[in-house]
């Protein structure tokens, strides 16, 4: 059957329908009542769906900015109390949310600016088609497929001060250990450090797409015209995968405002609360301490602030693309 | 042939329909068979029992299924989670009425938040005569208001042990008084305590100062406490180590507190290396493997120690009460008095397990039946002489039954120390009880946190215990001061125990 009979087909179902009575008007009303039908029968197989994504974005959104200005009281079951601004008004004069707020933007900016580069290094040294390519994409992509659990577990073991490898070598090299999870600042390296092994391979594997769709020629042409190595990357590359870079940081960038399960495995937010993020905060606030109300404000708290840095983040490079295209 | 005349030919709409049908009834059956499987409603030959992760308390509901099926037909389903996560699982499923478990044995000091949640055991203990109820002596940690909430299965002190052999060793001990003024002998006061420990700090014996938990997460608020109760508490001031009795004002930052979290803070250097990230299951095992001289634990150190297989220090370990002060921070006099003798309370910390029934228990009979047999005489008393069960002496017959430690294999002259210490602490009217409030969880949450900011140089004792107060008193605001004031002070007037 060709394409073009489709309307055929459509015209002898409206003839159908029509009952033969075969008059022109009588015709299109009958297509207009069965275009009717199956809108209706288009929104009945969306409505589920439509039904569904919205008890399960809308819903928990709208129930949580309701608990962030609520008294919940949790001693007899859930209990939502009268309105107030206590929870929010705490949470501004919170040393402790600050202080976590602090630390998951020095994570966030470390990690990301340290992911970005040295997956760039990788896919640069791979867009050369080096001996066992393949193998080592496979090898570099390993680290994101582990589980969170599996890799704050192991790095923890890696850690460890007593029985752990670094330790081991560090002592065999004739230094000490800097004691990994045992001070602020070296516990707030720590968990950068993991962070980098878990995620710069997305952004390898982001950045050696984007290079692999840059033509030869260009590069090749940047070398005809004299520039050496360091300039074809600067001032060719780079700024040719800005829109990769753009989107790879972006989503990394979200991803690590957010970060938990590794933090919560590693360090549970120490010493004291050097590594504490602000989803942590969150937790241990909703449910350890089970204020409820108190964690949904730190939840929407952060969730405007990934907001607020995201649309800084995308008006400034949007400016850095107009110039590049 | 289009794509869409191909679907159209194999999947006309109610074909499209009866699949979706199929499909959303596969959906949900098996959504349905995961709810009965993980959670949701149990059956009646199933006994879902939630506690730690292992091995303290797990194996010991571990090593009572068996037999509690073979008495009753009915199966005994462990369920764990990290100690860190059992107060919130529990009360989470409590709150929302999930109906996951049939019994849950937890700490003692979290029975202000759950006991709403639980069957009230009080008839059923009185007509259970299999249970030999006045042999308890931790009956009283496990009631609210009056009302037996929960079934004890445990008893807990923390206190201080050593190593005998170290601390008498004559070379050792010419050196240290060469040091310190006096010969080597087992710590009377936390000066002497805090001298031993940095003689030993650095390893160069061979093994290190001292033993803690500091883990947040890790049961280091006990740990923290041990350190400050001979400082902050006496007979006369009871209470005095957490609330003013009289206005609920934190007494958490008072010079008491800040001189105890400064010797918490500098023992971290003179244990092993990492002890920062100490929870108390590695404090036992550190001990156990020879690698500290002085250790702070309940009483799951020595028996460890002493019965577990690997050990190192079998026959090697004295144990005492927690060491004591010549001063003591008079919170009403705000000034340090001094005492004739060391202050060395007993320091009742965590107060034992406890096995409650949720109101949602599948069947509430079976089990309390379970914890009775848990905690009934000679079961429990399997128990308390097993190196890895975590349930400590909690009757007296388990403290005068010397035959049976003896034929788990625990040596003398560590028993009778062993034996005799929690004894004096078990039975010291002037004891200091743990923090049993609405909230005790948050409480001891928030002082880990600030425990470990002063112990890894983040911030000093003073400052750090000053924050704590402000969040201690917030906390209470918001839980409602009076009924919190109400509740501290029938935690001070309840029995603990029955010393």
């Amino acid at each position: 059957m060709a394409a073009g009979t489709e309307p055929q087909v459509d015209d002898s179902r409206s003839a159908r329908r029509g009952n033969g009575h075969g008059a022109g008007g009588q015709r299109s009303a009958g297509r207009l009542q069965a275009e009717k039908r199956e809108r209706v029968a288009g929104w009945g197989f969306v409505l589920p769906t439509v039904v569904v994504l919205l008890l399960l974005n809308l819903f928990p959104l709208v129930y949580s900015v309701l608990l962030s200005f609520s008294r919940v009281d949790t001693s007899t079951g859930l209990e939502i109390g009268h309105i107030t601004l206590g929870n929010w008004s705490a949470l501004f004069h919170d040393a402790q949310f600050w202080g976590s707020v602090e630390f998951t933007v020095i994570f966030t900016v470390i990690a990301v600016i340290v992911e970005y580069a040295v997956g760039l290094a990788l896919a640069l040294l791979m867009r050369e088609h080096l001996a066992g390519g393949a193998f080592f994409r496979v090898l570099f992509a390993i680290p994101m497929m582990l589980a969170p659990v599996a890799i704050g577990f192991m790095w923890r073991m890696l850690y460890d001060q007593s029985n752990g490898p670094i330790d081991f070598v560090l002592s065999h090299l004739g230094l000490g250990s800097p004691g990994w999870l045992s001070h602020g600042h070296w516990a707030v390296a720590s968990v950068v450090i993991m962070d980098v092994w878990e995620w710069t391979p997305l952004m390898f594997l982001l950045l050696l797409a984007g290079l692999q769709s840059i033509p030869d020629e260009v590069i090749q042409a940047a070398r005809v015209d004299g520039a050496n190595g360091l300039q074809v990357v600067f001032r060719v590359i780079v700024p040719m995968l800005l829109p990769v870079s753009v989107t790879a940081i972006f989503l990394r960038m979200i991803d690590s405002f957010q970060v938990f399960g590794q933090i919560f495995l590693l360090t549970g937010g120490g010493p004291g609360t050097a590594t504490t993020s602000t989803t942590l905060f969150g937790f241990f606030q909703g449910f350890q301490s089970f204020d409820l109300g108190y964690g949904s404000a730190i939840a929407l708290s952060l969730l405007v602030l990934v907001i607020v840095v995201s649309t800084v983040f995308l008006a400034g490079t949007r400016r850095m693309l107009q110039k590049v295209e | 042939m289009t794509r869409r005349d191909l679907l159209r030919d194999s999947l006309d709409r109610r074909t499209l329909l009866k699949g979706a049908a199929a499909f959303a009834a596969v959906g949900a059956g098996t959504s349905l068979l995961d709810a009965c499987g993980s959670g949701g409603s149990g059956d009646k030959k199933t006994l879902r029992v939630f506690t730690q992760t292992g091995p303290p308390i797990a194996s010991a509901v571990a090593a009572s299924a068996a037999e509690f099926k073979k008495r009753t037909g009915v199966t005994v389903k462990l369920i764990t989670a990290p100690f860190g996560q059992l107060y919130t699982k529990t009360l989470a499923d409590f709150q929302t009425g999930g109906g996951s478990y049939d019994v849950v044995l937890c700490a003692s000091s979290w029975l202000g938040d759950l006991h709403s949640f639980v069957t009230d055991l009080t008839d059923k203990v009185k007509n259970d005569k299999s249970l030999d109820w006045n042999d308890v002596i931790y009956q009283g940690n496990a009631q609210w208001d009056g009302r037996q909430v929960a079934m004890p299965i445990d008893g807990d002190n923390q206190l201080c042990y050593y190593r005998r052999d170290i601390l008498s060793d004559k070379g050792l001990s010419k050196k240290f008084q060469k040091e310190f003024g006096k010969p080597l002998a087992p710590p009377e006061t936390w000066d002497d305590f805090m001298n031993i420990a940095r003689f030993f700090g650095d390893g160069k014996y061979g093994v290190h100062g001292v033993v803690e938990a500091y883990r947040h997460g890790g049961q280091a608020f006990w740990y923290y406490a041990s350190n400050c109760v001979s400082y902050c508490e006496t007979p006369s001031l009871p209470g005095a180590m957490w609330f003013d009795p009289d206005t609920l004002k934190p007494l958490i930052n008072n010079p008491g507190h800040v001189k105890g979290m400064e010797n918490y803070a500098e023992a971290v250097k003179y244990g092993p290396p990492g002890m920062i990230n100490f929870d108390s299951n590695e404090v036992r095992q550190r001990f156990a493997n020879g690698e500290a001289v002085l250790g702070i634990d309940w009483d799951d150190t020595p028996i460890i120690g002493e019965l577990q297989k690997d050990s190192k220090v079998k026959g090697k370990i004295g144990s005492q009460l927690l060491p004591g002060s010549n001063e003591v921070y008079d919170y009403k006099k705000e000034a340090w008095v001094k005492q004739a003798k060391p202050n060395r309370p007993g320091w009742l910390a965590f107060g034992g397990w406890v096995g409650v029934v949720p109101k949602s228990a599948t069947d509430v009979d079976m089990a309390y039946k379970y914890l009775s047999f848990l905690a009934g005489p000679k079961f429990s008393m399997k128990m308390v002489t097993r190196a890895d069960s975590g349930m400590n002496p909690f009757r007296a017959s388990q403290l005068s039954n010397k035959a049976e430690w003896k034929k788990a294999g625990y040596p003398e002259p560590d028993l009778d120390e062993y034996l005799n210490s929690m004894r004096q602490s078990d039975t010291d009217p002037g004891a200091v009880r743990d923090l049993r409030l609405p909230g005790a969880a948050s409480f001891q949450d928030s002082t880990e946190v600030a425990a470990q900011q002063v112990v890894s140089g983040q911030k000093k004792a003073q400052d750090a215990l000053n924050g704590l107060a402000s969040q201690w008193d917030a906390l209470n605001k918001r839980k409602g001061k009076d009924a919190q004031l109400k509740a501290y002070k029938a935690s001070l007037n309840a029995k603990v125990t029955s010393g």
